[in-house]
């Protein structure tokens, strides 16, 4: 080289040289381009200029809802119309991050096939013949059916059914209506995500829910989480998850598949579906016989003792684990051994781990994983998470009007005594409770943001029982899109889009604070379509409810305006402006459970002699339970300790001895419950699993152009091994079929499944929800319109499978987990 | 530590891209030829390595400056076979066309100009993808973070690497080492030969800083 090559040391003196240059010869004079002020779009967040127009947009915070984790955003509008979403930095929890699903987020508001009309069906259910009726009419129809039931002394027999419904929106539904109008049959949708996640926790721990405090961590064990693609806590996990790696934090995942997150990690462990407990009960037993274990902790905050840990767990050898799981043995020693040693380390989970027969023990082995090694509510822990705690003013004085006759059909826990803790409900067996008619049948079925018969295993089940009018005299579907579920309803409400209503809000922090956000309209709903709280309003007054409050943005003034902090920040004013509060100076909370109480905390209580729990014994409640838990004793000291949810644990510690369990039947210690259908698979038999991808949630974002231009299809991740045996080869057409049906996909032959699965991703294969995910168009008289230039453009054809049809209802009898990974399947080729 | 490298960076990083627009932008003038060899500019570049002969530039300013503009116009503005310094020229569009005039990459590039509050300057008629127009946009950009990294503000100066990181990757680097490696084989005075090879350089550096050193600095996603 004539010249030597300018390294990162002359890059000074190459500086200085251009300076000198760009002075002395006047070289910035013949500027090409020059600043018009400040580099506008540099300054992140709250202002963005129109590159057509130079005009500045308008910019609104509000709050995402394309997945649970529901970031803070600003949205711009210009001329009226939203052009953009952001991450609202202003938030420290997603710091101003949006992923791709929230970025699309203006695709749902103009998705072509949206419901902009109530409808009411004139042909037989599911015939697709629909008859447009205005607001009026939908409403003077739905009253009437309720009326009815009301004055039959049976508001119970009105079922409403909830996929996403969270935050004010879900208080104002049923903490107002439809506790004013006396029926508690509500369902939810938590077991057909990670529901038995939430049950061990309120077993061992109480309250569910976890923060993972990676950014301050050494070590991440991962059983079965993606967490760079999918969470619930999705962007505040994931983005501190990267900051705990680039300082070093070492991420193990014991994974089926290489997900996102299995390649992002230090190393990939591969393992056969339903066996990671194998490991984590291996790795305590390293952990606790080589005396590497926190006694302090095991001793103070959970109710065994060090010999009795290591007495259940000496028979949980490596060894054993890696016949069950395939995992080395070697690795499981050095990864307990180093994860001991982490100091501090976190052990994760999801639905790899959870979404099995037994999820329950599964997730509890996990807490216990990380007790014994002292890593809960510590810096770089697994921690109680921190979240707003608003203020309803309006709450207490409401429950005058609660209704007098206030009845409940328990349609959303289960088939009868089938399930031992449905405290998160067992949505997937709804239906099927319904038609069974043991707890009652509903006469009318309203579902909200819920898609069963695409969401739930057994779609053909779904739509059967759906469609039967003698099961469920009617049906009416709340809902934004023409999904497979309003399809099949009597009639269709639209529903007003995420960015066209209002929340007050609050989630787990990434940092351990209280922040609170709120959710307001970026844009006036399209077409007639209607927030529920507003239908709400409407309809209350016909059932002589009087509601505290004009309409929803009142009640959000209202806590914005009552909440300390955010009262003192400006209240509503200042949330509308900022989207926004928390207190710049909190410091991060950790160490909960140590609280100490107060004499104030401790007036009138008592303390049970044999688990030390503190309580406020009262007429209805004499004895210690999860209605007057106070705190528990520790060597004389009376701290917060862990407090109870749903579940009356009996202790304030860590229950890694659960008698809930006990009383049920079940081991009350973690322990290994092999798959029962694994057990019997003869040659040839893979097991199936699903999976999610960073660009889609599980059933609708799939409307969303942008997001499924991207991902729209999704071929069955199969083993060359296993190929091999099968004489499959990658793009081979193939049948995958289990005991109740079978689907045709495409194989894509890959190292990145075990060889003893077969993986396939759950966002595909909606056969209704618009042309983008299923090409077909829904009837005009919703609102289908052809006015987007883009529908030209769609240039893909396959709109992939969606396994669902070949996944049974499995219900986890433990917790009322869907087990959505444990069908045993047959493939072959086509 | 990538961190520090940026910080400390900076103020280099802007004025050479600066000046390498400078260079490519137009035809040096007499006074601009001057005030080169007298401030000490040709020494600088000499020093760096630059095999410049510097009795080409001790005959009077107007023959050199004849010389060099002469070169400019065959290297970068024809008639005849020339060294185009447009991105459309040598990027192909989503179909594949390349070779023209306001492709897709120029429609692009005016967006970012226009995106981040610039516009293009009346005084200079030229497309937006031109050389020199996407070296000044770095330029600008990196000066935003110098003042941001000035006045302590860590998010912007991380936010501007990001769009510098984004913008480099988009357009900078799929044609201009193509463009210097040209200007390196056709140049006929030394000048813009040792010029380029300098820029050459000078971008592969860049390539490496800001697509290696900034894990954990823009990766927040
Ligand atoms: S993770 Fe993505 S989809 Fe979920 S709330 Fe955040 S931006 Fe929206």
């Amino acid at each position: 080289m004539a010249i030597k090559e300018i390294s990162r040391r002359d890059i000074f003196k190459l500086g200085a040289l251009s300076a000198l240059a760009l002075t002395g010869m006047k070289l910035n004079k013949a500027e090409a381009v020059t600043l018009m002020g400040d580099m506008d779009a540099l300054q992140w967040g709250f202002k963005d200029i129109s590159p057509e127009t130079r005009k500045e947009r308008k910019a609104v915070p509000s709050a995402c809802w394309q997945c649970v984790t529901r970031d803070g955003i600003v949205a711009y509008v210009e001329d009226g119309r939203l052009v953009k979403i952001e991450g609202n930095p202003k938030l420290p929890r997603t710091n101003g991050v949006l992923c791709s699903k929230g970025q699309a987020g203006m695709n749902q508001v103009y998705d072509p096939d949206r419901m902009l009309h109530p409808v009411k069906r004139v042909g037989s259910r599911g015939s697709g013949q629909w008859k447009r009726i205005s607001w009026d009419e939908a409403k003077k129809e739905v009253v009437g059916l309720m009326k009815k039931l009301k004055v039959e002394g049976h508001p119970e027999k009105f079922a409403f059914w909830y996929g996403r419904m969270k935050d004010s929106t879900s208080h104002y539904v049923k903490g107002y209506f439809m506790a004013a109008y006396g029926s508690g049959t509500t369902a939810g949708h938590t077991s057909i995500c990670e529901g038995d996640k939430w049950v061990a926790h309120e077993l061992t721990w109480g309250k569910h829910y976890e923060n993972w405090d990676f950014k301050n961590t050494n070590m991440v064990l991962n059983f079965g989480s993606n967490v760079m693609e999918a969470h619930t806590n999705h962007i505040p996990v994931a983005q501190r998850l990267v900051e705990g790696m680039a300082k070093g934090a070492k991420l193990y995942t014991f994974d089926v598949r290489l997900s996102n997150t299995a390649a992002k990690s230090t190393e990939w462990i591969p393992v056969k579906p339903g066996t990671d407990t194998a490991i984590i009960l291996a790795m305590i037993n390293v952990i606790m016989s080589g005396n590497l274990y926190d006694e302090k902790f095991i001793k103070n905050w959970t109710n065994v003792t060090v010999d009795q840990l290591k007495d259940h767990v000496k028979k949980f050898t490596p060894e054993w684990a890696e016949k069950e799981s395939g995992a080395p043995a070697k690795k499981i020693k050095e990864l307990a051994i180093a994860f001991a040693k982490a100091k501090p380390g976190v052990a994760i989970s999801y639905r790899g781990l959870v979404a099995h027969y037994a999820g329950v023990n599964n997730e509890r082995a996990l807490i216990t994983l990380n007790a014994v090694c002292g890593y809960i509510n510590i810096p770089g822990g697994f921690c109680q998470p921190v979240g707003a705690k608003w203020n309803d003013p309006f709450k207490k004085g409401f429950k005058s009007q609660h209704a007098k006759v206030h009845g409940k059909l328990k349609i959303g826990y289960g088939y009868k005594d089938a399930v031992a803790y449905p405290t998160h409900g067992v949505t997937q067996d709804v239906l099927g409770v319904i038609k069974e008619g043991k707890h009652g049948r509903p006469d009318v079925l309203m579902t909200y943001c819920i898609n069963p018969p695409y969401v739930n295993g057994n779609c053909q089940d779904n739509i059967n029982i759906m469609k039967d009018e003698s099961i469920i005299p009617h049906l009416i579907a709340y809902d934004v899109a023409y999904s497979e579920s309003a399809s099949i309803s009597d009639m269709i409400l639209p529903a007003a889009n995420y960015l066209e209503r209002w929340d007050a809000m609050g989630h787990a922090s990434g940092d351990q604070i209280h922040e609170f956000f709120i959710r307001q309209p970026v844009v006036k709903p399209l077409g007639e379509a209607k927030p529920i709280t507003d239908f709400v309003d409407e309809i209350a007054p016909e059932f002589g409810i009087k509601l505290p409050f004009k309409n929803h943005e009142e009640l959000v003034k209202a806590m914005c305006n009552t909440t300390k902090g955010v009262k003192e920040a400006g209240g509503f004013d200042y949330m509308l402006k900022n989207g926004a509060w928390y207190d710049v100076n909190e410091k991060p909370h950790y160490h909960q459970h140590e609280k100490k109480l107060s004499e104030k905390d401790l007036a009138g209580t008592k303390v049970d002699e044999k688990s030390g729990v503190i309580y406020k014994p009262d007429e209805k409640h004499p004895k210690p339970d999860a209605k007057n838990y106070v705190g528990q004793m520790v060597d004389g000291v009376a701290y917060k300790g862990f407090p109870y949810d749903k579940i009356d644990r009996q202790t304030g510690k860590i229950a890694v001895y659960s008698h809930p369990l006990k009383k049920k039947n079940w081991d009350p210690m973690p322990v290994y419950y092999p798959i029962p259908e694994h057990q019997k698979m003869s040659d040839g038999e893979l097991i199936l699993t699903t999976y999610k991808v960073r660009t889609q949630t599980h059933s609708r974002t799939q409307n969303c152009k942008l997001l499924t231009e991207d991902y729209h299809t999704n071929p069955a991740l199969i083993n060359p091994k296993t190929a091999a045996t099968l004489g499959i080869k990658d793009g081979d057409k193939i049948e995958v079929s289990s005991a109740i049906g079978k689907i045709v996909t495409k194989a894509k032959v890959t190292n990145a499944v075990h060889p003893s699965a077969i993986s396939i991703s759950h966002h595909c294969g909606h056969w209704q929800y618009g042309r983008y995910t299923s090409g077909v168009k829904p009837p005009v008289e919703v609102g289908a319109n052809d006015n987007d230039i883009d529908l030209k453009l769609k240039w893909w054809t396959d709109n992939g499978e969606h396994p669902n049809w070949i996944i049974p209802n499995s219900t986890d009898p433990m917790g009322g987990q869907q087990r959505w990974m444990d069908t045993v399947v047959k493939v072959r080729k086509v | 530590m990538a961190l520090t490298l940026f910080k400390e960076g900076a103020k280099s990083r802007c004025d050479t891209y600066g000046f390498l627009a400078g260079i490519f932008r137009q035809e040096l003038t007499a006074q601009q030829i001057k005030e080169m060899i007298n401030s000490g500019v040709l020494d600088m570049l000499t020093e760096l390595g630059a095999k410049i002969d510097r009795n080409f530039f001790n005959k009077p300013a107007e023959q050199v400056e004849e010389a060099l503009a002469i070169e400019y116009t065959a290297l970068f503005i024809g008639p005849g076979k020339h060294i185009n310094p447009h991105e459309s020229i040598y990027v192909p569009d989503s179909t594949g066309k390349v070779g023209y005039y306001w492709g897709e990459c120029t429609a692009d590039m005016k967006k970012w100009v226009e995106h981040y509050g610039l516009k293009m300057s009346e005084k200079f008629e030229s497309i937006p993808d031109h050389i020199s127009i996407e070296l000044e946009f770095m330029q600008r950009v990196i000066e935003q973070e110098h003042l941001s990294w000035q006045r302590n503000d860590e998010e912007t100066a991380k936010r501007c690497i990001e769009v510098e990181k984004t913008f480099f990757n988009k357009h900078i680097i799929k044609w201009v080492p193509l463009f210097l490696n040209r200007v390196i084989d056709s140049a006929s005075l030394d000048f813009y030969r040792e010029t380029a090879k300098i820029g050459k350089d000078f971008i592969s550096d860049e390539g490496n800083l800001l697509n290696e050193e900034t894990a954990g600095v823009t990766d927040t996603n």
